[in-house]
């Protein structure tokens, strides 16, 4: 009697403890019948779970005591479905025992992804037995057994294909791995139910987070329409989609191919997902290049007709201004009009400076120099600004273009005075730098010495938005018909039509501060020429060459008002002729370079070959990437660019025959 | 086809048995006539699926003779010999239809 109630109360309380809240994941209905049979037997609760999809809906609201999970099933397999779950805080006690039918071709290190234990699959009884253990063991919390074995395995032998299959598997493994692209696996329904590592990286999630939840929800509230729209598409057509965009996925600019998968009962899609922002960077770059030529190309033409306008105003008021005196009523007047010509003439060079259409002369010069007599001359009209010099005493020698860059000098001046409207403080200072102390943003500057042109000012200050942009042609911070925006912009293409590169920092409120590069040069500067002398008259026959009628016209004027004898050709090949006739009493050619049927280079090359001793001074309002620089490396005597006023072209003339 | 002693040999309840084989019979005709159709398609890796499943359900259930022709299948498969799965095929189609039968007559 006592052993019978003794036995009655260990079976009741046995089964009081055995009585778990089971789930049971496997993709095979007859496993998942049998094991409810089994379970439900015992007295214990069970659910069951197709996949691992499935098994992670229902374990939103259920918690189990213990889970069997098979192995191998479509849409989360059994081991990713482990790692899962164990992360999982209220399933943090919850007892994983495999379900394995490939127990015999592979370890199972089941404890690897956090299993307690595996059972192999066989014969039901033999099955129900080793149930039966593992349960005995979770009950019992005994922990791992040790080493990690497979309850059953003895029972299973190694099946060859299922090998076979295995290492397939494995060889995608290692592709799907390895993989520029991300490659994710979605049910019709839009649950993501794998990732591979570069999507998990692309998107900056985990795994576990990713798996099971909503694709679409990856992306931007905006564009998840659109993107439902295309699985629902692809659910009636079956076809694959290309979802070019534009989609942000966690900032960056994304393209998706959608395939649509078809295996047996199974219907799901394969997202490649590509990161495309480099490619949309790049392009832009390019396009953002391309205008910039274009402008460049505009600007170059507009400032070559302009320059050969202005020359004519000027030349017309330049004779105006010989004949008459300061008494004369509408000498004020003639002035204001030489002024603004020299105005529009400046705004042309800032046009061309932009286009980098400019370089002409390229001498080594001492840049100090420059920067003390430009600073000098600019400090004399604002008298509100303190100019501090720290200009180095062995600054390196720089080929570069006088007039372009005190051209960039003043620019940068102006810029900064009109950031200190009340005054302030502008530090120039100049060093010799290595290429390596050159840290810009992002490009390799060319190796070599650089001077370094530093302006800082004690003004205003930028944004960062304006920053981007101080570059830009026509960009202006300054209110209409106060600023052209053409300042920083043609001092940029001085600067990178020199060899040299430009950086700007600043914050506002707290002032900027400019940094010009330009490559040194081995020689030994040249002092800078000071245009000083007066004009006086001169003695001499020039050849003038030129096909437009106006300039012809004034540009004798202003020969013969020096003094000159003047012989006129319109065309290369005229000049040609007159040359061959009375080359011994042309002292000068003065040249066109911009000319139809034959330019001014072609005309130069002919005239060496009649004469090698001719004298020639190269005129033009434009030059075509250095087209009057090649001419000039020809041998040509001297440049002059117009406009040119009557002292200019007389300096010329007396420099070259002097 | 003796259910009784089917039952006894898997220790378990000749009801439960009898579900359990019911839904056999209904998953590897299903699987019979995916495996079919992917042969005539020339689509081995359905086959070796399909093969793989009733081979799974089948030692479950002490099914020896299923079990070892749905092995022959899997195997046969990765080698083009169609004759092999043509006959171990028919092998599985008549012990099934065998199994069914027994069913029906509810013994």
């Amino acid at each position: 009697m006592e052993e019978d109630i003794r036995n009655f109360l260990i079976v009741f309380k046995g089964g009081e403890m055995m009585k778990k809240k089971i789930l049971v994941v496997d993709n095979h209905p007859v496993v998942l019948k049998f094991m409810s049979q089994l379970l439900d037997k015992m007295g214990h609760q069970v659910l069951t779970a197709e996949d691992g999809l499935s098994a992670l809906e229902i374990l939103k609201t259920y918690t189990p005591d213990v889970i069997f999970i098979d192995l191998i099933m479509p849409h989360i397999g059994g081991e990713k479905l482990c790692q899962i779950i164990r992360k999982i805080p209220a399933l943090k006690e919850a007892h994983l025992i495999i379900l394995s039918a490939i127990a015999a071709e592979q370890e199972i290190d089941y404890t690897s992804f956090g299993a307690d234990a595996c059972i192999a699959k066989g014969a039901l009884d033999k099955m129900a037995k080793h149930v039966l253990a593992a349960l005995e063991q979770a009950d019992k919390k005994n922990g791992v057994l040790h080493p990690p074995k497979t309850i059953g395995i003895e029972d299973v032998y190694a099946r060859n294909i299922t090998t076979e299959l295995l290492s397939v598997k494995k060889h995608f493994e290692v592709i799907l791995n390895g993989m520029a692209e991300g490659i994710l696996e979605i049910t019709p329904e839009g649950k993501i139910v794998y990732t591979n590592p570069k999507a998990i990286s692309l998107i900056n999630r985990t795994e576990d987070q990713l798996l099971s939840s909503d694709f679409t929800d990856l992306f931007h509230e905006s564009d998840r329409q659109r993107i439902k729209d295309h699985l629902n598409e692809i659910h009636g057509t079956s076809q694959p989609i290309a979802v070019n965009g534009p989609l942000t996925l966690n900032g960056k600019q994304v393209s998706l191919h959608l395939l649509p998968v078809m295996d047996e009962m199974q219907r799901s899609i394969i997202v490649i997902l590509t990161d495309v922002s480099e490619k949309k960077r790049m392009e832009a770059q390019l396009i953002q290049a391309q205008k910039m030529e274009a402008i460049g190309t505009l600007a170059g033409g507009i400032a070559h007709d302009f320059n050969n306008l202005l020359m004519v105003i000027q030349g017309n008021v330049s004779l105006m201004l010989l004949d008459v005196n300061p008494a004369y009523p509408h000498f004020e007047m003639l002035r204001t009009i030489e002024k603004q010509v020299q105005s529009g003439s400046k705004l042309t060079s800032q046009l061309l400076g932009y286009a980098r259409k400019g370089r002409y002369e390229l001498r080594p010069i001492h840049l100090n120099q420059l920067v003390a007599d430009t600073s000098e001359a600019f400090g004399r009209t604002r008298k509100n600004i303190t100019i501090h010099r720290d200009l180095a005493g062995n600054l390196f020698a720089c080929e570069a273009d006088q007039g372009q860059i005190e051209q960039v000098l003043m620019n940068l001046f102006v810029n900064s005075a009109d950031a200190m409207p009340e005054g302030g403080d502008l530090f120039l200072k100049t060093a010799n730098v290595n290429f390596k102390e050159i840290k810009g943003r992002g490009y390799l500057p060319n190796p070599g010495d650089y001077i370094l042109l530093t302006v800082t000012d004690t003004g205003v200050g930028m944004d960062s938005k304006t920053i981007d942009r101080i570059f830009d042609p026509f960009f202006t911070t300054k209110e209409l018909g106060r600023g052209t925006g053409l300042g920083l912009a043609s001092t940029y293409g001085i600067v990178k039509g020199h060899g040299g590169y430009i950086e700007v920092e600043s914050e506002k409120g707290r002032g900027s501060t400019f940094k010009v590069y330009l490559p040194a040069s081995g020689k030994p500067a040249q002092q800078t020429v000071r245009p000083s002398a007066p004009i006086s008259k001169a003695i001499g026959t020039v050849l003038l060459v030129d096909d437009e009628e106006v300039i012809l016209d004034v540009s004798e004027k202003v020969l013969k008002v020096l003094g000159y004898k003047v012989l006129v050709a319109r065309s290369g090949a005229e000049a040609i002729e007159i040359f061959k006739k009375h080359q011994d009493s042309i002292d000068l050619v003065l040249l066109d370079i911009i000319m139809p049927h034959m330019g001014g280079g072609e005309v130069y090359d002919r005239l060496k070959e009649i004469s090698p001793e001719v004298k020639v001074l190269l005129s033009s309002g434009y030059s075509i990437d250095g087209k009057a620089s090649k001419i000039m490396a020809r041998g040509c005597n001297g440049f002059i660019q117009k406009p040119f006023d009557i002292m200019q072209l007389s300096q010329s003339i007396r420099a070259i025959l002097r | 086809m003796n259910l009784k002693q089917w039952a006894q040999r898997l220790e378990i309840e000749e009801d439960e048995l009898l579900e359990i084989v019911d839904l056999f019979i209904k998953t590897s005709f299903s699987d019979l006539a995916k495996l079919q159709a992917a042969i005539e398609e020339k689509d081995i890796l359905p086959v070796v699926k399909a093969a793989h499943s009733i081979k799974g359900a089948a030692g479950i259930l002490g099914l020896l003779e299923i079990h070892g022709a749905a092995k022959k299948i899997e195997t046969a498969a990765r080698t083009n010999r169609l004759e092999e799965i043509e006959v171990n095929l028919r092998i599985i189609k008549e012990k099934l239809e065998i199994i069914a039968e027994a069913l029906k007559r509810g013994s």
